[in-house]
């Protein structure tokens, strides 16, 4: 007989009717392990994420379009499941020479590209020359740091997505007294795949107010940690501010007096929280360069002095440059004008200078305090005047009053028209400037403060903070059309607090802080989605949902699901044994495939170039992959793929690699975007080594030749018309180690009459 | 009887098409494969690591998941347990024991309450020690109140062979559980 009719379970009854064990039983039965401690917002943030993937891999057509934009479904679930950082490896090192054993299990996910590297140690290791055997393909430049025995490897640049990534740990050198030879261990070699890629659409969305729904936020710092943030220039990253306890060294008794002071620095962020690198120590107020290449940012020097520096942003900010000097602490970050120049206030005069901390001659006359921005180019800046607010031309000085009256906030859109909001005494005013006139989209009458003016990708709206006139009222925001039709959509839920909103650069988050019940200011991230897309989007969604079903039919290896999405002629392809549907047991199988890239030949026709990516059956690693260009073409309601071409074929680790190619019409121009999995060595890429052929095999002379490094990503601006192209990746290119690709890398482009 | 009520199970057939009806299913399910994961790895960032990867495991398999007379819940642990094994695969069981155990114990006399605190704990604890299999049954009996048959089929072994691992298990804590008698020092004379 039991003792406790609460605990009855027959099976255990039955298990131990009798005998020395009901003891044992009961007390287990009679308790329960402690509850795990649970931080409840990783139940929320969890969930978030899996009803975002939800929404795009159960049930594209039924959910509103954007964000349920479709990837490869087994690679898109996995991608988000990795969403912490990643602990790859540990050695084994007390007491005797350190194993590795460290190998990404199959399975375990795909890993976000921004995340840093974490190799965990069980003993003392030589920290330097573990941290300098460190190797990873495809080349990539990286940093380090320790976090305890913990080796930290931060990437400079998030690692490209797509990608499968070996990370070695090559022991060289002699160990350090007393911790055990680095040199005894074999390498560890650490495998893992990025996270997709979102697939661009062949038409670039609209973000005009009335196409905005909110979809959610989450919170990704702890109150108090971050007191800013905002978005680098790629939209990868978040730039935050925090304040940390300055290292310093106690002595034996410490009190309140010897207590480590705390300093603001300045971080890099992954957009779902995870702090990066530091970028800058006693730092604050931080402006990162259009390019992305260096960063600015006011350090205090003294109660009535601060000073201006720049720092490479792949720096630590122990290398910054001091490049101007101002009294007291400035109130806003500097003013990047283009890249290579600074605008910040001193007092009642903008002052501009370059990174060696020359200034150039143009002094501006300011309302004291005044903010500024500069256009993209950096050939205007914008500020407040005595006169109204104003835009001069950087390289003559000569300036225009594009409006009379106090201007508090500047802001450009990638068009090159300028947002300001003007205090009138009936209250706030936002004004949109452009070379044909000057157009008011929004007033307020009720006194409210507007601030902090974001433009939308795509130019056609803006997000504006707003806070109400009393002292207590909740800040919030609003969105505005640029063409001033419509009238202001508020952002979210109107009773929450939304301070200091940044919309990213991809328009698809916002970036906010707001207060908690202690009153401590916490990060969040606020998600956006499209409601409506194009014609010509929505149906690219539909012709890309039926690759991706295809694809991973054949990645499970069901031949009968795979060709259900055939068309006769592509069915003939595949069966003529040209081009393998599925592969035979005991050859290299499909470990991974995506969509490449997509084309719009007409509004019912589309040429998705898909990568399928083999891998070894018996060490199961990525040795190869191939590409297929499929036309897609709709009948009647379904899309079906009629037709299949071949395309090319690499060996996995040799050079770098392309990753992604995108075309988009930008009339009257088409803009090609090439991304790359390496770090590139950026003297190799040119017009020369990376371009586009027409169908006679005569070179085509791009308008525009851009290449980003941070970014891995050459962009071409080039005037195409009907017909095919060929986009050309030389063996010139090479990565930042000197390898080149083995092969040249070709792409078909195809301009067609959807493209008009 | 078949594991899994019609109401899970349509719920569950929901999700195969539905984003909402897969939320709530993380909804009904996450603190069990949350407080499962814990109790294997003794890490809180694991623990939610392994949560994030058996959910998303999920989602990406849903469409597979067929009915054979098993609750839901069943499969979510059978990946958790996945899960955890190729955590540690390579790791050789480096766990860290920490915490006790919580009460729930009805009231009764202090010395009593003491003693079966202590008991607990160390109960507890000792499921730690011992091999994954045996312990890895008796937290989903003891913890998580599963079915032997349930048991079976998250470790893919039969009935016998679960009750075989409880049995040893039980038999092991026992052994390793020290007598009643002076296992604990209180600071009064029984019956005072």
């Amino acid at each position: 007989m039991w003792r406790s009719a609460l605990n009855r379970d027959p099976e255990l009854e039955e298990l131990f009717a009798s005998g020395p064990h009901r003891e044992v039983v009961e007390l287990l039965q009679a308790s329960r392990p402690a509850q795990p401690p649970l931080d409840p917002y990783f139940r929320n943030h969890l969930r978030m994420k899996l009803m975002a993937e939800a929404r795009r891999s159960i049930s594209p057509r039924s959910q509103p379009r954007w964000f349920a934009w479709p990837r490869t479904p087994l690679l898109a679930t996995a991608a988000a499941a990795a969403a912490v950082v990643l602990t790859v490896g540990v050695y084994h090192a007390l007491h005797q020479a350190p194993t590795a054993v460290a190998v990404v299990p199959p399975g375990i996910g795909l890993i976000r590209t921004a995340e840093p590297i974490r190799i965990a140690f069980t003993g003392p290791v030589d920290k330097n020359a573990v941290a300098q055997s460190v190797r990873i393909e495809p080349a990539t430049l990286y940093t380090t740091r320790w976090d305890g025995q913990t080796l930290v490897i931060i990437p400079l640049h998030p690692l490209a997505s797509n990608t499968g990534y070996t990370v070695k740990l090559v022991p060289q050198t002699a160990p350090a007294p007393n911790t055990v030879a680095a040199t005894a261990a074999p390498p560890v070699v650490v495998r893992f795949v990025t996270t997709p890629a979102a697939v661009s659409p062949v038409v670039p969305p609209s973000f005009r107010s009335d196409n905005l729904t909110f979809v959610g936020e989450i919170s990704i710092a702890d109150p108090g940690a971050v007191t800013s943030a905002s978005w680098t220039p790629d939209g990868q990253a978040l730039i935050v501010t925090r304040t940390v306890a300055e290292a310093v060294t106690l002595g034996p008794s410490p009190s309140a007096a010897t207590l480590p002071p705390v300093v603001p620095e300045v971080w890099s962020m992954t957009p779902q929280g995870t702090l990066v690198r530091r970028l800058a120590t006693r730092a604050t107020l931080p402006a990162v360069a259009p390019d992305g290449r260096h960063l600015a940012f006011w350090r205090q020097d003294r109660p009535d002095q601060s000073s201006l520096w720049v720092s490479a942003f792949e720096d630590d900010g122990t290398h910054a440059t001091q490049i101007a000097t101002v009294g007291g602490l400035p109130n806003r970050p500097a003013t990047w004008v283009g890249s290579d120049r600074l605008a910040y206030g001193d007092a009642g005069t903008l002052r501009l200078v370059d990174l060696q901390g020359t200034p150039p001659p143009l002094t501006v006359a300011i309302t004291p305090g005044a903010a500024a921005a500069a256009i993209n180019d950096g050939r205007f800046l914008a500020t407040a005047t005595a006169d109204g607010a104003a835009i001069f031309d950087v390289a003559s000085g000569q300036s225009k009053v594009v409006s009379a009256g106090a201007a508090t906030t500047f802001a450009w859109s990638s068009d090159g028209r300028l947002a300001f909001i003007l205090s009138a005494a009936s209250g706030p005013q936002l004004w949109v400037a452009a070379p044909d006139g000057l157009k008011q989209l929004a007033a307020s009458r009720s006194g409210d403060r507007w601030s902090d003016i974001s433009w939308s990708p795509d130019s056609s709206s803006l997000l504006v903070a707003s806070r109400g006139a009393s002292t207590d009222a909740q800040p919030s925001a609003f969105f505005v059309n640029a063409d001033g039709s419509g009238k202001p959509v508020p952002f979210a839920a109107q009773d929450r607090e939304y301070t200091t909103p940044r919309w990213s650069p991809d328009g698809g988050s916002i970036v906010f802080l707001r207060g908690d019940e202690t009153g401590r200011a916490r990060l969040w991230v606020a998600t956006v989605r499209i409601g409506e897309l194009s014609p010509a989007d929505a149906a690219q969604l539909d012709a890309v949902h039926v690759v991706t079903r295809f694809l991973d039919a054949r990645q499970r290896g069901n031949l009968a699901d795979a060709q259900a999405d055939l068309g006769p002629q592509a069915l003939a392809t595949y069966q003529n044994g040209n081009l393998p549907l599925v592969t035979a047991p005991g050859d290299p199988y499909i470990a991974r495939s995506y969509v490449f890239g997509v084309q719009l030949v007409s509004p019912d026709q589309f040429l998705v170039t898909v990568r399928i990516v083999l891998a070894d059956p018996k060490t199961h690693q990525e040795i190869q992959f191939f590409e297929e260009h499929l036309t897609v073409v709709r009948h009647g309601e379904r899309f079906l793929i009629d037709a299949v071409q071949p395309g090319i074929t690499t060996i996995i680790g040799q050079g770098p690699s392309v990753v992604s190619v995108q075309v988009q019409s930008a009339p009257p121009h088409q803009q090609v975007t090439v991304k790359f999995d390496a770090d590139l060595a950026a003297a190799t890429v040119s017009r020369e080594s990376i371009y586009l052929r027409d169908s006679s095999g005569q070179r085509t002379d791009p308008t525009d030749f851009q290449f980003d490094p941070n970014t891995r990503t050459v962009t071409i601006m080039a005037k195409l018309h009907q017909g095919r192209y060929t986009l050309v990746v030389t063996t010139g290119v090479t990565d930042v180690n000197g390898h080149a690709a083995a092969q040249e890398y070709d792409y078909t482009v195809v301009i067609g009459s959807g493209n008009d | 009887m078949p594991g899994g009520s019609e109401d899970e199970r349509d719920l569950v057939d929901r999700a195969k098409r539905n984003p909402e009806a897969f939320g709530a299913l993380y909804d009904r399910y996450f603190t069990q494969i949350y407080r499962f994961a814990y109790s294997r790895v003794r890490d809180q960032s694991l623990a939610e690591d392994l949560t994030s990867e058996v959910f998303f495991k999920a989602l990406r398999n849903i469409n597979r998941y067929t009915y054979a007379g098993h609750p839901f819940s069943s499969w979510l642990y059978q990946i958790a347990l996945n899960a955890v094994a190729d955590h540690y695969r390579g790791q050789r069981g480096e766990l860290e024991l920490e915490d006790a155990t919580s009460g729930g114990t009805p009231s009764g006399a202090v010395v009593d309450e003491v003693i079966r605190r202590d008991r607990s704990r160390r109960v507890w604890s000792a499921i730690d020690q011992l091999p994954k299999q045996q312990r890895a049954a008796l937290i989903l009996k003891f913890a998580e109140d599963r079915k032997i048959d349930d048991i079976a089929q998250i470790l893919g072994k039969s009935s016998g062979a679960v009750k075989l691992l409880l049995h040893r298990g039980v038999e092991r804590l026992r052994k390793e559980l020290p007598p009643l008698e002076g296992d604990v020092e209180v600071g009064f004379e029984p019956g005072s």
